[in-house]
């Protein structure tokens, strides 16, 4: 049971990259390099392997100087959205009067991804040296990292490391004599997706139901008014990690990273899972493509490659042909029409049943949508009642187009991104996959006949 | 529902507890923790999650309504306000009194197509119970939950501030013998961890 | 709000007609400019907007350089949307329609079709809006959601789960108007619903405005389950007189009986509000207990047992007979009658009221207040110190800076002014300093609660006044621990409370109900003077009624309309009512009042009615002092008549009448008219406009029956001192 990497003693088989270091031709270690070595979640051993260069590099220019090497750099926001990480930090008020807030998305829940949490429990001085070079850029005082409340390991790690930071003056007053004065507290949530949206992420940190909040051009932006309705950076944690290395290296160094892509930079750490034979994260430059990915993690188990989520449960389904096809890049990914998202990428076998993994994916959103909005609120759960119809048997004529009715009349339309994130993914499905979906209306039955599809539902 | 309402019938409502009526609960050690937490925020609703926390741990495990008032009492807020966000998340026990220890199983996508059902329908029939329900002698509170995020390892099972997996039928066997073995609840302990890990080290060991 | 609304205007298109609009205006309140509409459910133009409904989605564009309109990917929430230069809305293009029908398809998804059956048919936002831009048909096949339904929330209002459609509206009134936070948003998604903690019973004080503001039949009244449906009732303008902030409310009936009570607009009283005790209060207008004919008292037992029933204490009698009786035991009776009057009587009324017992009963022995404090004329704040103790109306408490509440229970006192107190609080910041000898529902906002020990209000006062303008003379003897002595409020708190406070914009928000503490009228004529020493504005106000008119027109045994003073003061209410206990009385009217819930004396009053000879009692319902009187008289309720009544903050407002009065019941004005005529013949006053006529022209300031003002949001009837002289106050504070 106290086993750092989960009680082997009950496990199947052993999860792949625990307690060896697995090194793989294409990767691009950047932020993982040193994951595995439990060192490296030392601030001593962190210090040794170069860490903590990137804050001092950030703490001799002016602050104006930081947010212009992350410009250079086209870090990304890791989050999902790929939002450019400056224009966020270069938002923030330069004359300051109040407190400026630094906040670190780490509510990962986008089924598929766990990049997060590896990263926390790994190289939590990353993610804290990221949030002061934050703090230096934009005159931030106070610190929370937001981590969902079942990631304890992730938050037990990231403790030790605050503690150790804190001990040696690295947090808190005067860090390191820079007359930088930084506080970074821990916050856990209690079990709900949606606050990983960074307005209801800011809405639960205050004490309120994770609810999405007004946004821009309804609302200042958080750098304007965000927690507390004061200036605040908020990015995720994969973000907050790349900054030590793009102020250590130069953020031109950065942008060479990636360069064959056209607008994506850097490394991006990928969660692959499902149907391969090593799951785990993998961090690439962008530019590979997918099929180097799933190369990467050992190649398909059980079956032969039929479709690949590769952004997170939220990003539209493709099929093998178009995996085949896919680069890895913001821009590349919509060429195939889908989205690198937070990088859980499921690759799924030809054993799998599409209508009832639609099925567990609308079920996820249901269980998930807040209730602040209708089209999100309602259709969420219509679009899983006609889908649990469908997988029950019952099935009417007509059903998939209903159900794309219904994610039009989501999508776009809800107040936050869920909405549009529940809509996506069964859009696509009935999409690419329109035989799956017309044969098991019509027969009541899944045209995938396999022990695999068996156990894709409760009995 | 008997309480349909006739015309003219009386229709009054028991009170909300009033604030002297309150039989507070928290030990002196939660009173500490909430007090450190308070300088976390700039204000004190922002002490309402971790505050739950804290009661979920003095409370043995279950958000009751008493529970929920001393929170709200504790942080100056109102007791429905404070309801509604305890009942908005997932983790904190509200419905009803969970077991010693909550089983949660992950069946969302990856867990899905790597055999998460198959365990699913096996506690279920091993424990006699189903989603959300408790064993006869208290002891497990079955869950199916929404990603755990730790796909790399599905199928998986959270206990407690522990993650298990990737599990096989033997392996749950394996599990739920061990935790009948365990004198402590699991739901508690979760609680505690929690609340510590808001902790900075001097506010963890007050003296 | 979303975004604050500037002074600038910019130009923006909607529909493609140009308008220009205030920077920062919600494009749904942009659109009404132009007559047009966007449906809306959660929006409500006083709380923030949400944008949860997705109900008000409109096509947004901006126009580019060179003339090209380009258009947002995703429609838009006009309700959340500020104006900007060069915005081009369309609220009427095949998406925007498409976009509502799919809102109101989810909307219906779960809503029960049981409109037939429930309260808000015939005036549902839902119903409309579906009728209007929902689809014709359902395309959802599923079972709907069961929830509890008639679910008993509080003995007012009943929540039916099954209707609601989560707009948040009844749980942001609690959190951002009466700011109670008793109703919340439980569970999440589908399962999301509104109830108070544990679905315990709903204790607003405030809570039937959210039976109004609510777009489905989910929070439905109590009190008006299943009596009528909307389209059957008669909705006619009224002025709500349950307590003396003068709340403008819709007076709802059928078949002349009363049937329910709606806030109604008047932004500067009430806004859209009402309170519980109003909106709820109304009920005895259907009392089976309303009086509908004179009763005189059977002199002789014989006349009543006769026919072998139960002996009638009273006989009926037409008002003829009635007057008869009456007229020979009052006229020119002098110090040997009194009159005491309620609150609920018109300012026509009391005029009349004031004229026959000064004009034909010859006498003063009349009043109106039934406090513990009789403040005499000569030390009512306007004469002693020639200043106004009504320096601002309800609405101008919004621009205060800092206010401070003193003395009593704002939220039971004068409701209203509560809610602006919080709104000036929730909405602009203003910090609120509450004293009180007990907590009250202010403390819930405020940035201080002084709590001081009962009596002690005068020294709280002065240590308020030392600390905020020491240079006072005879103040400086009130230091702060000199205060903490006496009140118990500690000195560090006393200090803080001053700081909060000083700044020019102060208001002091007092009430009447200052007058029944022990130390009351020293206590407002200290904050008179802090208020004047450091150019605040301080307001004392009526607390029941209209007895603010009472006061205006003289039912005061010192003063007459307009408030000049009496010659020969008469006797005050205690004095009446001690004069009648000795037997110094020989006869006595009560007006529309029961002493026996007004005047605390128990004791006094059943002496007093047993000792007077002779009691008229003219009321609306039967009462305890009925037992002891000679004649009984109907009067007909405030919504049965016509006349004018005169909130707490001075303001003149007109009620016309609205049903029948039941019975013979009669207009509390013509019942003096016409025994004034008994007594003494002269030209007659036919109606209440020429009764309002004959005031106007008797007291400064009150409007005459054509003064257009009374057509809106009434008159306020303007400052009485305007030559304030504080140097008495040094012997008050002497005397403390």
């Amino acid at each position: 049971m106290r086993n750092p990497h989960g009680a082997e003693l009950f496990c199947a088989r052993t999860p792949a990259w625990a307690g060896r270091i697995v090194l793989k031709m294409a990767e691009l270690k950047l932020l993982l390099e040193h994951a595995h070595e439990s060192e490296f979640a030392t601030l001593r051993g962190y210090v040794a392997r170069g860490g903590y260069e990137g804050l001092k590099a950030a703490l001799g220019m002016d602050r104006q100087g930081v947010i212009d090497q992350i410009k250079a750099s086209g870090l990304r926001g890791r989050g999902g959205a790929g939002f450019p990480t400056w224009i966020k930090w270069n938002g923030i008020p330069k004359e300051k009067n109040g407190t400026h807030y630094i906040l670190c998305n780490a509510d990962e829940g986008e089924p598929g991804t766990f990049k997060d949490k590896q990263l926390m429990e790994q190289t939590p001085f990353e993610l804290i040296e990221g949030m002061t070079i934050a703090a230096v850029a934009t005159q931030g005082d106070v610190g929370y990292i937001y981590i969902r409340g079942e990631f304890l390991d992730a938050a037990k790690a990231m403790r030790r490391a605050i503690d150790e930071a804190y001990r040696d003056g690295y947090l808190g007053q005067n860090i390191l004599g820079s007359g930088l004065n930084f506080d970074l507290h821990l916050h856990l949530g209690a079990g709900s997706y949606e606050c990983g949206e960074e307005s209801a992420l800011m809405s639960s940190l205050m004490g309120e139901r994770g609810m999405p909040r007004l946004k821009f051009p309804h609302a200042p932006l958080p750098t304007i008014a965000g927690l507390f309705d004061r200036p605040t950076v908020i990015n995720n944690v994969e973000t907050y990690c790349c900054a030590p290395y793009i102020l250590k290296n130069g953020g031109e160094w950065y942008a060479t990273l990636g360069a064959a892509t056209k607008n994506s930079r850097g490394t991006k750490i990928f969660s692959v899972s499902g149907h391969v034979n090593r799951p785990g994260n993998i961090e690439i430059e962008f530019g590979t493509s997918l099929m180097e990915l799933l190369e990467m993690s050992g190649g398909m188990q059980g079956g032969r490659l039929k479709a690949c989520v590769p952004g997170g449960s939220s990003v539209p389904i493709i099929n093998a042909e178009a995996c085949e096809k896919a680069i890895i890049g913001y821009e590349e990914m919509g060429d195939v029409k889908t989205m690198v998202g937070s990088g859980g990428c499921m690759f799924l076998n030809d054993h799998t049943c599409i209508v009832k993994f639609i099925w567990r994916t609308a079920l996820f959103y249901a269980r998930e949508s807040c209730g602040k909005c209708t089209p999100c609120r309602e259709g969420t759960k219509w679009m899983l009642q006609i889908l649990t119809r469908i997988v029950d048997g019952k099935g009417q004529p007509g059903d998939d187009q209903l159900l794309l009715e219904i994610c039009k009349q989501i999508d776009g339309r809800s107040f936050c991104g869920l909405g549009d994130a529940a809509a996506w993914p069964v859009e696509a499905a009935i999409r690419v996959f329109p035989e799956e979906f017309d044969f098991y209306i019509k027969n009541g039955r899944s045209m995938v006949e396999t022990p695999l599809m068996a156990t894709m539902s409760p009995r | 529902m008997s309480e349909l309402l006739q015309i003219g019938a009386v229709n009054e409502r028991p009170k909300p507890p009033r604030a002297e009526d309150l039989n507070l609960r928290f030990s002196d050690r939660a009173v500490a923790e909430l007090e450190a937490l308070k300088t976390h925020y700039p204000n004190w609703k922002a002490c309402i999650l971790p505050g739950l926390w804290i009661a979920q741990r003095e409370y043995g495990g279950f958000l009751s309504g008493e529970a929920i008032a001393e929170v709200a009492h504790r942080l100056q807020r109102s007791y429905a306000e404070v309801e509604g966000v305890a009942t908005f998340y997932s983790m904190y026990n509200t419905a009803h009194v969970p077991g010693k220890h909550k089983i949660e199983v992950c069946t969302c996508l990856t867990c899905q197509v790597c055999g998460a059902y198959p365990l699913w329908e096996h506690l279920k029939a091993k424990l006699g119970i189903g989603h959300g329900e408790t064993t006869a002698d208290g002891m497990f509170t079955l869950e199916e939950v929404e990603c755990l995020n730790a796909c790399d390892r599905a199928p998986l099972i959270q206990v407690g501030d522990q993650y298990i997996g990737p599990l096989d039928t033997a392996g749950v066997d394996r599990l739920l013998d061990e935790l009948r073995g365990r004198s402590d609840s699991t739901v508690v302990q979760m609680a505690d961890v929690v609340v510590q890990v808001h902790l900075r080290e001097p506010e963890r060991n007050p003296t | 709000m979303a975004a604050v609304i500037g002074t600038d205007l910019v130009t923006i298109t909607i529909n493609d007609v140009d308008i220009q609009v205030p920077k920062g205006e919600l494009i749904v309140e942009s659109v009404k400019r132009l007559g047009l509409e966007i449906p809306i459910f959660c929006y409500h133009p006083r709380m923030k907007p949400v944008g949860m409904c997705r109900m008000c989605l409109v096509e947004v564009g901006f126009k580019q350089p060179d003339g090209s309109v380009r258009k947002m990917p995703k429609p838009q929430a006009g309700c959340t949307l500020p104006a900007s230069d060069g915005m081009v809305v369309f609220t009427d293009t095949e998406m925007v329609h498409k976009d509502r029908k799919g809102v109101l398809e989810f909307l219906l998804i779960n809503h029960p079709l049981d409109c037939p059956i429930c309260d808000r048919g015939g005036e549902c936002p839902l119903q409309n809006n579906t009728v209007f831009y929902g689809p014709s048909t359902s395309r959802y096949i599923e079972i709907k959601r069961h929830l509890p339904k008639a679910f008993p929330l509080s003995k007012y209002v009943t929540l039916d789960l099954e209707r609601c459609i989560q707009c948040g509206r009844c749980v942001r009134f609690t959190e951002e108007i009466s700011g109670d936070s008793q109703l919340a948003f439980r569970f999440r998604g589908a399962q999301m619903q509104p109830s108070t903690f544990q679905l315990l019973d709903f204790e607003s004080k405030f809570s039937g405005n959210v039976i109004e503001i609510c777009p489905v039949g989910a929070l439905t009244s109590a009190k008006y389950r299943f009596r009528a449906r909307p389209w059957d009732l008669e909705t006619k303008p009224s002025i709500c007189l349950e307590c003396s902030n003068g709340c403008n409310v819709w007076f709802d009936h059928r078949a002349s009986k009363f049937v329910r009570i709606n806030g109604r607009t008047n932004e500067a009283v009430n806004e859209e509000w009402t309170c519980d005790q109003g909106k709820f209060g109304h009920d005895w207008y259907n009392d089976p207990r309303r009086l509908i004919q004179p009763l005189i008292r059977a002199e002789a037992p014989e006349l009543t047992e006769s026919a072998g029933e139960a002996p009638q204490a009273f006989r009926p009698a037409r008002w003829a007979d009635a007057y008869d009786v009456i007229a020979p035991r009052f006229q020119s009776q002098g110090s040997r009658v009194g009159v005491l009057a309620g609150s609920k009587i018109s300012n026509e009324g009391y005029f009349l009221l004031q004229k026959l017992v000064r004009e034909q009963m010859k006498s003063n022995n009349l009043d109106h207040r039934w406090t513990n404090h009789l403040t005499p004329r000569e030390a009512r704040l306007e004469h002693k110190f020639g200043v106004n103790p009504r320096q601002f109306e309800i609405a101008e408490i919004e621009s205060f800076s800092s206010i401070l509440v003193f003395g009593g229970s704002l939220a039971d006192d004068l409701p209203i002014v509560f809610l602006r107190v919080r709104k000036a609080w929730f909405q602009n910041g203003c910090k609120v300093v509450v004293a009180s000898s007990q907590a009250t529902d202010v403390d819930s906002f405020a940035h201080l609660s002084l709590i001081y020990r009962p009596g002690s209000e005068a020294a709280l006062a002065a240590g308020l006044l030392h600390l905020l303008a020491p240079q006072t003379p005879g103040v400086a003897r009130w230091t702060p621990e000199a205060i903490q002595e006496a009140t118990g409020v500690p000195a560090a708190k006393l200090r803080e409370a001053a700081e909060a406070l000083r700044s020019p914009g102060m208001g002091i928000v007092t009430s009447h109900e200052m007058l029944n503490k022990p130390k009351g009228p020293d206590a407002l004529e200290v904050l008179a003077g802090l208020a004047h020493q450091v150019g605040g504005r301080f307001s004392v106000f009526s607390c029941a009624g209209n007895d603010q008119g009472a006061a205006d027109l003289g039912v005061l045994p010192d003063t007459v309309p307009g408030g000049a003073r009496v010659e020969s003061p008469g006797l005050d209410t205690r004095a009446i009512l001690g004069a009648a206990a000795e037997g110094q009385l020989d006869a006595l009217w009560l007006a529309g009042c029961n002493p026996f819930e007004l005047w605390p004396d128990r004791d006094l009053v059943t002496r007093a009615l047993e000792n007077v000879p002779f009691l008229v009692v003219q009321d609306s319902l039967e009462t305890e002092a009925m037992a002891y009187a000679s004649v009984v008289l109907p009067m007909e309720a405030p919504a049965e008549q016509d006349g004018t009544y005169t909130n707490c903050e001075g303001r003149v407002q007109r009620l016309r009448k609205v049903i029948e009065a039941p019975g013979d019941a009669k207009e509390a004005w013509r019942t003096y008219q016409e025994l004034s005529l008994r007594l003494h013949p002269q030209a007659p006053l036919f109606n209440p406009s020429e009764v309002l006529g004959e005031i106007s022209a008797q007291v400064p300031g009150y409007p005459g029956p054509n003064h257009e003002g009374l057509l809106g949001e009434g008159v306020v009837v303007p400052e009485l001192g305007s030559n304030p002289d504080f140097s008495g106050l040094e012997s008050t504070l002497g005397r403390l």
